[in-house]
C-alpha cells in the first residue's frame, strides 16, 4: 500500500511541477498602441493556417526598423480569425479581409483598434473602396462581387457575372476611371471590367489559365500574371504568362510566355510604375518596356521560400516574405532598390500580403 | 472465483479457456469486487513475451454508454487523444507520433481508413467493445506493420450468461443529448447470440464564453454551431462452440452516423447560412473459425468492410437559396481474409505464422469542378467530379518464434513482410525479451527492438489535386525497455505498475505542405526522434467487506523532436517538439465503492500542444494551453426480484474549465448526463 | 539710262547675294546596335546533342562585331549562333553587338533537355514492300480507274499479275492496272507479285448523274459537313484545342469555320475532306471558293481534289480527281508522294518523318511560340501514320540571309492559300477553282459534270526557320455558283 501511495504521489507531483501554471485560456488585456502617423508604415497580413484560426497582423516601421506582431489581437483583445487574405487602406481605415472567418474588420491604422465590422460574406478575398459609402468585395467560389456600404455595414447589392458557384471567383481589383478590373483566378481564365456606375460587367477578356495577380504601370497599362494552373488539373495546365493589356480597349497588347515549370505569382510594380516585380522562387524584375522576360532573378536566396512581395511606394525598397515551412513564424526581408539586404524581421505565420499605411 | 477473477482471466488467458460462471445477473448489488492474488501475479502467457501492452478493463469500457473509445482512452491511458470538439473527430497517437501511425483492428480486421490512414475513435462506442488493448511501439508488429506509434486492438466477446439476458439503458443529458442502449443475449452450451444497439442524438449546442471574439466590447457567450449528432449502431454476434475446441463466430456491425462539423470559434458566418456535415454508413463483418488442439491452434477469419462517407458543404447565396459548394463522396469496400497458426513445440517453443490479405476498392470524389473542354477556349462547358478510383491489394505476412529457455527468461523474434499494391516493404524484423527478476513482486524486465515501415495512404498517393505517387514509405526504428511489477493479497489489495523507456527514429515522415498553386501536396520531409517514458500503475485496496478503492494512473513524457535538416535558412523548427504532440500527458482514474454505491473520479492532463513547428510561446493567438479535465460519476444499484436497476449521474468537466483541445475549437463546460439501467431477471422462475 | 543702271545694279547685287544649292543631307545619327530576339522570348530549349540556332534581328549593325559568350568564354562571333551541347543543364548565353557608336547586349537562357532513350528500331515487315491505302473502290460505269500498289521499295524485275474475278487480265513489270468500269456490279481484283498478293474490290456503280443532287432554293453555299480532318503534325496542331477522337477533331473544324477562323493542316499531306448539301455543277467557270490566309510573299499552297458521290451513299468513298494547277505537270512536282510521321516519345519533342523518296526530317518543336505538349495530332491512335498526295516544289528561302525574313513566292494559279491574280477574282482571302480542271490518273481531263466532295491537301513539305513548317490554312469552303 505504501508503494502505491508513493508512486501515485510521485506521478501527481511530477505532473503538477511541470505545469506552466501562469497561463490560462481566458480574457486578454487590450494594449494601447499609437504609431507615429508621419512616415511610412507597413502592415504584414499573416494568413495563418487554414482551419487553425491563427491569422495575425504585424506592423513594421521602416524608419526605426521596429516590428510589432499580433497587433490586432493585442490592441483588441480578440483574434483576427482564420486565413487573413488582404488589407486595403482607404479614408484612414485599414480594411482587413479575413477569408475563412467571413468577416472584414476596419481598423484604425495608428491604434489598430477595430472601428468597423462587415459580415454577411462566405469567403471574402479583397475589398476595394469606391466612395465613403460604397465598396466592392470579391469572394472565392462565388460568381458575384458584393456591393457593400461600409458606413452602415450592409450589403446593398451584387455585381453578377456569368460564372457559377462551384468555380466562380473574383480576386484583386484595379481601378481604371469609372471601371474596376478584377481577375478571376481559381479555375478561371478571364479578367472582367465592371462599370461602377451601373454595377455591371461590361467586358471580359480571356487571358490564360488562372490570372493570379494584376498591376497598373506608369503608362496606364494593365499587367496580368497568369499562373497557368497546375499539372493534371481538370481545368488544364499551361505555362504561366505575363500580359500587357490596354484597359481602355480591353485587348491584349503583348504576351510573354514563361518557360515550362515556372511558378510565377504576386505581380507588383515599383514606386515609379516603370518596373514590374514578381516572385518565381526568387524576386524578378522587368522594365515595362522590356522586349522579353528576364532570364535571371533579380534577388535570389538559396534556402528561402518566398511567399509575399511588395515594393515601398515611396522609395522603391523591396519587401519579400519567407513562409519558412508554413507552420512557423515567417520572416520578411527588406531590400534596397538595388537588391541590397537592409533588414530582416520575424512576423506571423504565412505572411502572404502587405499593405502600406 | 467471482467477477474480478473472471475479468482478469478473460484478459490474460486465451479466449476459449474461460471461467464459465460470470453471471449476467447478480443477486448481490455490491460494487465491491473480489481480489484474487493468484490471477494478478500469474505467469504471463508465452505469446506476450516482451510485449508492451495496456489492457482496458471492462470497468473502464462499461463506465458510461455515452462514451466512445476515444473518451475511454483519454482517462485510462497515456496516449494522446486529439479531440476536435464534443462528438467530433477524435484521433489517437502513441509515443509522440501522429494519428496515422496508430494501427487499429476490430475482431482481427484492420479498420484504418485506406484513404486517410487514421481512425476516428469517436465513431466507436465503448459499449460495443468487450476487449481493448493498446500495443505500444514494436509490440504492434504482432498485429500489423505500419504502427510506428502502436496499435489499438479491439474485439467483441461472446456473452457468458446462460439463457436469456437483457440490458436496457436510457441516458438523458445536457445539450439535448439522448442515449439509448439495448442488449439482448441468449446462450446455451453451444450457441451464443448477442444483439446490441446504440442510438445517440445530441443537439450539441453547448454555450461557451468565446474569448476569440468580441461583440460590443465584450466576450460573447457563443453557442457551438453546426455540431448536431445522430449516430446509430447495431452489432449482431452469433457464436457456435462445439465444445471440442472449435468455435465459429459471426460479427456484424452496422453504423449510420450524421454529424455536423462544428464551426471555429473565430467564424463570423451565421449558422443559418451554411450546412457543414458529414455522414457515414459502415458495415463491418467478420466470420471466424477457431480451432484449438493441445499443441497447435488455427484461426481463420474472413471479413468485409464497406464504408460510404459523405461530406457536404452547402451555403446560402445570400437570398435564402442554398448552393452546394462541396460534395465529397467516398466509397470504400474491403475484403479481408486471414489465417493464423500457432504451434507449441517441445522445449518451450512457440511458433506463429500469420497471413492476411486485404483487397481495397476505393472511390473518392471531391467538389465538382468546371473544366474546359475541346476547342472552346473561353467560358466553361462541363462539370466533373474530381477524384480517384483505386484498387489496392495488401498482403501482410508474419512469422514469429518464441522460446522460454528457463522459467524466468522469454525470448522472441519475428519477421514481417508486407505488400502494398505492387510494392513490397523491406523485411521488418523485431526481437523481444522478457526476464523475471524476482518472483516476489513479480518483477519483470522487458525489452524490444524493431524496424517498421508505413506505406503512404491512397490520399497521399492519389488525392486530386496534390497526391504524390512518388512517396516513399515512412521508416521507423524503435527500441524500448521497461520494468513491471505486480503484487496482490487475496481480498486485501492488488498493485501493478510498469515503467517503460522508449526511443524511436522515424525517417521520411510524410507531411502535407502547401504549394503556390493553391493546393497541398505530401512529401517525405521529416526526420523525427521520438523518445520518452511511459508509466502506468493501478490497483485495488479493500478496506473491509463493504469498502473498496480502485486507482489507475498513467503518465507519459514524450519528446518528439524534429531532427531533420532545416528546410529554409530561417527554419527554427529543428530540435523542436512536433506540432500537436503534448510533451506530457497523464490520467488518473479512481473509484470508491461502498456496497451498492460507487463514486468514480476521472482526471486527465495534457501539457501545451504547440501549433507551430518552432514552438513559438511568444504568440498569444497560436497556443493550445495545458488543461486538466475532471469528471465524476455516481452510481447506485438496486436488486429487486424482477430486475436489477442502476442509476448513474455523470458530471463532466466538474470545475467548468474553459479550454481548447485543438486551436479555436470550442469545448463544453460543465455538463450532466443521467442514466437509468434495467436488467430484467428472466431466471426468476 | 540711270534707271537702267539702277536696275542692273539691283539685279547684279541680287544675283551676287543669292545662292542655289542642290545637296542631300546625309548626317549619320550615332545609333548603337539594337537586338531583338527572334520571338520575343529569351527562353530557349533543345535536346542534348541537337543544334540550336539563335538568330536575333539586329538593327544599326553596319560594320558591327558580334560576340556570344557563355560563362565569360566567347563561343561565337557570328550574327547567328549555332549552339550545340551534349550535357543536360541550363546555360546562360550573352550576345554583345558593338558598332562604332557603342555596344548593346542581351542574355538568353537555354534549357538543354536530356535525350530520351532511343526507341528500339522496328523491324520492317515484308509487306512494307508495297502499300494499298485503299482496297475498296467505287466507280461509275463508263469510267476507268488506275489500281496500283504504292511506295514500292525497289524494282525487282518480277511481273505483277492482275486478275479480275479469277481471270488474268495483265502480267507485266508495270505495277498498275487500269480497270475499265463497264457493267454494274462488284468485281474481285487480285494482284500478285512473287510471294505477295492483294485482293481489291471494285464496285461499278450506276453511270454519272444517277445520284446527282441539284441545288435548290434551300441549298447552302458553304460546305454542309466535314468528313475528315487529318492534319500532319504542326505547330498549330493541338494548340488551344484538345481532340481525342476524329469526331472531336471534326467538331473543332466546325467550330472554327463557324467563326471564320483558320484550321491548320500542319505539314505535308495534312488534309480536310468536306461535302456540300447539293452537287456543285461544272459550269466551266470558277465554281468552288476556298478561304484562307493569303500573303503576297508567303504561299502555303494546298492542292484541291474533288469527288463525285458515285455510289450515292453520301460518303466520300469514291474516286478523287485532282484539280490541276499551274505546276501540276511541272517536272519538280511529285505525284503519289507520301510522308510517314512518328509520334514523339515525350512532350516538347520535334516530330520525325520519313518519305517515300528516301528523305527524312522533322517538324520542329517551336519552344518560343507553341507550348502544347505534342504537335502530333492527339486523335491519331497509331504511333505513326502516312499521308500521301501531290507535292509541289517549295520555293521558300531566307531573304534576310540571317534567318530573320523568310519568303515563299506563290505559284501561278490553282492552289489554296496561294496569292495570285488568276484565281482570287479580286477577293482578298479566297482562291477559286474550276471543276473542269479535274484530271484523271494520267493527266487527261476527267470531264465531271458535277462534284459532291472536296479535299484540300497541303502540297508542301518545307520548313522556314523560325516560322516553322509550311502549312496550308483553311477558313472555309463554298460553292461559288450559289454566291454569284
Amino acid at each position: 500500500m505504501k508503494t502505491l501511495k508513493t508512486l501515485l504521489t510521485a506521478v501527481l507531483a511530477l505532473t503538477i511541477a511541470l505545469l506552466p501554471s501562469c497561463m490560462k485560456y481566458g480574457p486578454s488585456e487590450e494594449e494601447e498602441f499609437n504609431v507615429d502617423p508621419s512616415g511610412d508604415g507597413l502592415f504584414i497580413i499573416n494568413e495563418g493556417n487554414y482551419m487553425y484560426g491563427n491569422a495575425s497582423l504585424s506592423y513594421y516601421d521602416p524608419a526605426t526598423k521596429h516590428v510589432e506582431n499580433e497587433v490586432f489581437f493585442r490592441a483588441n483583445g480578440f483574434k483576427l480569425g482564420d486565413v487573413a487574405q488582404s488589407m486595403t487602406m482607404a479614408d484612414g481605415i485599414g480594411w482587413l479581409v479575413v477569408n475563412n472567418s467571413g468577416v472584414i474588420f476596419g481598423i484604425d491604422p495608428a491604434t489598430f483598434k477595430e472601428k468597423r465590422r462587415l459580415t454577411g460574406f462566405t469567403s471574402p478575398r479583397y475589398l476595394h473602396m469606391l466612395s465613403p459609402t460604397k465598396a466592392y468585395v470579391t469572394q472565392i467560389w462565388d460568381p458575384r462581387v458584393f456591393v457593400v456600404n461600409p458606413v452602415t455595414c450592409e450589403t446593398t447589392g451584387y455585381v453578377t457575372t456569368d460564372m457559377d458557384y462551384e468555380s466562380g471567383s473574383t480576386e484583386m481589383m484595379v481601378a481604371y476611371g469609372k471601371y474596376i478590373i478584377t481577375n478571376c483566378w481559381s479555375y478561371q481564365n478571364r479578367i472582367l471590367k465592371i462599370d461602377t456606375s451601373t454595377d455591371t460587367v461590361v467586358q471580359s477578356l480571356v487571358v490564360g489559365i488562372q490570372p493570379e495577380s494584376m498591376a497598373m504601370d506608369c503608362n496606364g497599362k494593365l499587367w496580368v500574371l497568369t499562373d497557368g494552373g497546375y499539372e493534371d488539373s481538370e481545368y488544364g495546365y499551361e505555362a504561366a504568362r505575363l500580359l500587357r493589356i490596354d484597359p481602355d480597349s480591353f485587348r491584349i497588347e503583348q504576351t510573354f510566355y514563361f518557360p515550362d515549370g515556372a511558378v510565377a505569382s504576386k505581380l507588383t510594380v515599383n514606386s515609379e510604375g516603370d518596373e514590374l516585380y514578381w516572385l518565381d522562387t526568387g524576386v524578378w524584375k522587368m522594365p515595362v518596356d522590356a522586349a522579353h522576360l528576364p532570364v535571371r532573378p533579380f534577388i535570389s536566396r538559396d534556402g528561402s521560400l518566398f511567399y509575399g512581395l511588395t515594393v515601398n511606394p515611396v522609395n522603391g525598397e523591396i519587401y519579400v516574405s519567407d513562409a519558412v515551412d508554413f507552420v512557423q513564424s515567417g520572416v520578411v526581408l527588406r531590400y534596397s532598390p538595388d537588391g541590397e539586404l537592409i533588414d530582416t524581421f520575424n512576423v506571423g505565420i504565412n505572411p502572404g500580403n502587405f499593405c502600406w499605411r | 472465483m467471482k467477477r474480478m477473477a473472471a475479468i482478469i482471466l478473460l484478459l490474460l488467458v486465451p479466449v476459449l479457456v474461460r471461467a464459465q460462471n460470470d453471471d449476467w445477473w447478480n443477486s448481490d448489488p455490491s460494487y465491491v469486487v473480489p481480489i484474487d492474488a493468484a490471477a494478478v501475479t500469474a505467469d504471463r502467457p508465452m505469446r506476450d513475451i516482451g510485449i508492451q501492452e495496456t489492457k482496458l478493463d471492462t470497468i473502464a469500457l462499461r463506465d458510461n454508454i455515452a462514451l466512445s473509445i476515444a473518451d475511454v482512452l483519454t482517462f485510462n491511458s497515456s496516449v494522446f487523444v486529439k479531440q476536435y470538439g464534443r462528438g467530433s473527430l477524435s484521433t489517437i497517437a502513441f509515443r509522440g507520433t501522429s494519428a496515422s501511425h496508430t494501427q487499429v483492428s476490430w475482431n482481427g480486421m484492420k479498420i484504418n481508413s485506406p484513404m486517410l490512414g487514421m481512425t476516428d475513435f469517436s465513431m466507436i462506442p465503448s459499449y460495443f467493445i468487450d476487449d481493448a488493448s493498446l500495443l505500444h511501439g514494436s509490440s504492434s508488429l504482432s498485429m500489423s506493420g505500419g504502427g510506428l506509434g502502436g496499435a489499438v486492438v479491439l474485439a467483441t466477446e461472446p456473452a457468458d450468461y446462460k439463457g436469456l439476458g437483457m440490458q436496457a439503458v436510457q441516458g438523458i443529458g445536457s445539450f439535448g443529448t439522448f442515449d439509448e442502449f439495448l442488449r439482448v443475449t441468449w446462450s446455451n452450451d453451444h450457441w451464443q447470440t448477442s444483439t446490441r444497439a446504440v442510438y445517440t442524438s445530441s443537439r450539441n449546442d453547448f454555450t461557451y464564453r468565446n474569448y476569440n471574439k468580441k461583440v460590443d466590447g465584450q466576450y460573447p457567450i457563443d453557442t457551438n454551431r453546426c455540431g448536431a449528432i445522430k449516430d446509430f449502431h447495431i452489432l449482431q454476434e452469433v457464436y457456435y462452440n462445439t465444445g471440442h475446441g472449435d468455435r465459429f463466430g459471426m460479427n456484424a456491425w452496422y453504423m449510420s452516423s450524421t454529424r455536423g462539423v462544428p464551426m471555429l470559434s473565430v467564424d463570423y458566418r451565421g449558422n443559418q447560412s451554411y450546412i457543414n456535415q458529414q455522414g457515414e454508413n459502415t458495415l463491418r463483418s467478420v466470420l471466424s473459425w477457431d480451432h484449438e488442439r493441445r499443441s497447435w491452434k488455427l484461426h481463420a477469419k474472413a471479413g468485409y468492410n464497406g464504408t460510404r462517407q459523405a461530406y457536404d458543404f452547402i451555403r446560402d447565396k445570400g437570398n435564402g437559396q442554398m448552393v452546394q459548394m462541396v460534395e465529397s463522396r467516398s466509397r470504400i469496400n474491403t475484403i479481408y481474409g486471414q489465417t493464423e497458426a500457432e504451434f507449441f513445440l517441445p522445449g518451450n517453443w512457440m511458433l506463429t505464422a500469420q497471413l492476411a490479405a486485404y483487397q481495397h476498392f476505393v472511390q473518392s470524389t471531391d467538389r465538382n469542378a468546371t473544366v474546359r473542354t475541346g476547342a472552346v477556349i473561353d467560358g466553361n462547358t462541363k462539370k466533373v467530379a474530381i477524384g480517384y478510383d483505386q484498387a489496392r491489394f495488401e498482403v501482410l505476412s508474419y512469422v514469429s518464434a518464441k522460446w522460454q529457455p528457463g522459467p524466468r527468461l522469454g525470448l522472441s523474434a519475428s519477421l514481417r513482410e508486407e505488400l502494398y499494391g505492387y510494392s513490397f516493404t523491406p523485411l521488418i524484423p523485431a526481437v523481444y525479451a522478457d526476464y523475471l527478476l524476482s518472483r516476489k513482486g513479480n518483477v519483470r524486465l522487458k525489452a524490444s527492438a524493431s524496424r517498421n515501415f508505413r506505406f503512404p495512404t491512397l490520399n497521399d498517393l492519389y488525392f486530386m489535386p496534390g497526391g504524390n505517387p512518388d512517396l516513399k514509405p515512412e521508416k521507423g526504428l524503435s527500441y524500448d525497455a521497461g520494468v513491471s511489477f505486480a503484487t496482490a493479497k487475496t481480498d486485501s489489495y492488488s498493485l501493478e505498475g510498469e515503467v517503460t523507456w522508449f526511443d524511436s527514429f522515424i525517417d521520411d515522415w510524410i507531411v502535407w505542405i502547401p504549394t503556390f498553386k493553391g493546393y497541398w501536396t505530401p512529401r517525405n520531409v521529416k526526420q523525427v526522434h521520438a523518445y520518452g517514458i511511459e508509466t502506468k500503475a493501478g490497483g485495488f485496496y479493500q478496506f473491509n467487506k463493504d469498502w473498496q478503492l480502485h486507482l489507475n494512473g498513467s503518465f507519459s513524457w514524450t519528446p518528439s523532436i524534429n531532427n531533420g535538416d532545416p528546410t529554409d535558412w530561417a527554419d527554427e523548427a529543428i530540435g523542436k517538439q512536433l506540432v500537436y504532440v503534448p510533451l506530457l500527458s497523464s490520467s488518473v482514474n479512481g473509484s470508491l465503492a461502498f456496497r451498492s454505491w460507487k463514486l468514480t473520479y476521472k482526471w486527465c492532463y495534457y501539457s501545451e500542444r504547440f501549433t507551430t513547428s518552432d514552438n513559438d510561446i511568444k504568440s498569444k493567438i497560436g497556443r493550445v494551453l495545458p488543461y486538466f479535465m475532471n469528471d465524476i460519476v455516481l452510481e447506485k444499484r438496486f436488486v429487486t426480484a424482477p430486475a436489477e436497476i442502476s442509476l448513474k449521474l455523470a458530471v463532466n468537466n466538474i470545475f467548468n474549465e474553459e479550454y481548447e483541445s485543438v486551436l479555436n475549437r470550442p469545448m463544453p463546460g460543465r455538463n450532466f448526463e443521467f442514466f437509468l439501467e434495467l436488467r430484467p431477471n428472466f431466471r426468476r422462475k | 539710262m540711270r534707271r537702267f543702271s539702277s536696275i542692273l545694279l539691283a539685279v547684279t547685287s541680287f544675283l551676287v547675294v543669292s545662292c542655289n544649292w542642290n545637296e542631300i543631307i546625309h548626317d549619320v545619327t550615332p545609333m548603337p546596335p539594337e537586338i531583338t530576339l527572334e520571338n520575343g522570348s529569351a527562353f530557349y530549349s533543345m535536346m542534348a546533342g541537337d543544334e540550336l540556332t539563335v538568330s536575333p534581328i539586329y538593327r544599326f549593325v553596319e560594320g558591327a562585331s558580334y560576340e556570344w559568350t557563355c560563362d565569360g568564354a566567347v563561343i561565337s562571333v557570328e550574327p547567328v549562333l549555332r549552339y550545340t551541347d551534349t550535357l543536360a543543364h541550363t546555360v546562360f548565353i550573352k550576345i554583345t553587338v558593338t558598332n562604332e557608336f557603342g555596344s548593346t547586349s542581351d542574355e538568353i537562357r537555354v534549357e538543354v533537355k536530356p535525350l530520351p532513350p532511343k526507341p528500339d528500331p522496328e523491324p520492317e515487315p515484308d509487306d512494307d514492300f508495297w502499300v494499298f491505302p485503299q482496297t475498296i473502290f467505287n466507280v461509275s460505269a463508263g469510267r476507268s480507274i488506275l489500281l496500283k500498289p504504292y511506295d514500292i521499295k525497289k524494282e525487282d524485275g518480277i511481273d505483277y499479275i492482275w486478275t479480275v474475278d479469277g481471270v488474268q487480265v495483265q502480267a507485266s513489270e508495270v505495277s498498275g492496272y487500269v480497270f475499265e468500269a463497264k457493267k454494274e456490279g462488284s468485281y474481285e481484283v487480285c494482284v500478285t507479285h512473287g510471294k505477295l498478293s492483294q485482293t481489291l474490290t471494285v464496285n461499278v456503280c450506276p453511270a454519272e448523274g444517277t445520284y446527282y443532287r441539284p441545288a435548290t432554293s434551300s441549298s447552302v453555299s458553304e460546305i454542309s459537313r466535314v468528313f475528315e480532318f487529318t492534319p500532319a503534325p504542326g505547330q498549330y496542331v493541338n494548340e488551344d484545342y484538345t481532340a481525342n477522337t476524329p469526331e472531336e477533331a471534326i467538331a473543332y473544324v466546325n467550330q472554327r469555320f463557324s467563326e471564320v477562323k483558320y484550321v491548320s493542316l500542319g505539314g505535308f499531306g495534312g488534309c480536310l475532306v468536306a461535302g456540300f448539301d447539293h452537287s456543285v455543277d461544272n459550269t466551266g467557270e470558277f465554281e468552288i471558293g476556298i478561304v484562307s490566309h493569303l500573303s503576297q510573299e508567303y504561299t502555303e499552297a494546298g492542292v484541291v481534289w474533288v469527288m463525285q458521290d458515285e455510289n450515292g451513299d453520301g460518303l466520300p468513298n469514291d474516286t478523287w480527281y485532282e484539280l490541276k494547277g499551274s505546276d501540276t505537270f511541272a517536272d519538280s512536282t511529285i505525284h503519289d508522294y507520301s510522308v510517314t510521321y512518328y509520334r514523339p516519345s515525350s512532350p516538347g519533342m520535334s516530330v520525325q518523318w520519313t518519305d517515300n523518296q528516301g528523305g527524312s526530317g522533322k517538324v520542329n518543336y517551336m519552344t518560343a511560340y507553341h507550348h502544347q505538349d505534342y504537335y502530333y495530332p492527339l486523335w491519331i491512335a497509331e504511333d505513326r501514320y502516312t499521308l500521301r498526295g501531290t507535292r509541289l516544289e517549295a520555293h521558300n528561302y531566307d531573304k534576310s540571309g540571317k534567318g530573320t525574313y523568310w519568303v515563299n513566292p506563290p505559284y501561278g494559279w490553282g492552289y489554296v492559300d496561294n496569292y495570285n491574280e488568276v484565281d482570287m477574282l479580286g477577293s482578298k482571302d479566297t482562291n477559286h477553282f474550276k471543276i473542269s480542271n479535274a484530271v484523271r490518273y494520267d493527266g487527261s481531263p476527267a470531264n465531271l459534270k458535277y462534284i459532291d466532295f472536296v479535299k484540300v491537301q497541303n502540297a508542301l513539305n518545307a520548313s522556314s526557320g523560325w516560322l516553322g513548317e509550311v502549312s496550308t490554312e483553311v477558313c472555309g469552303i463554298f460553292d461559288h455558283n450559289l454566291k454569284k
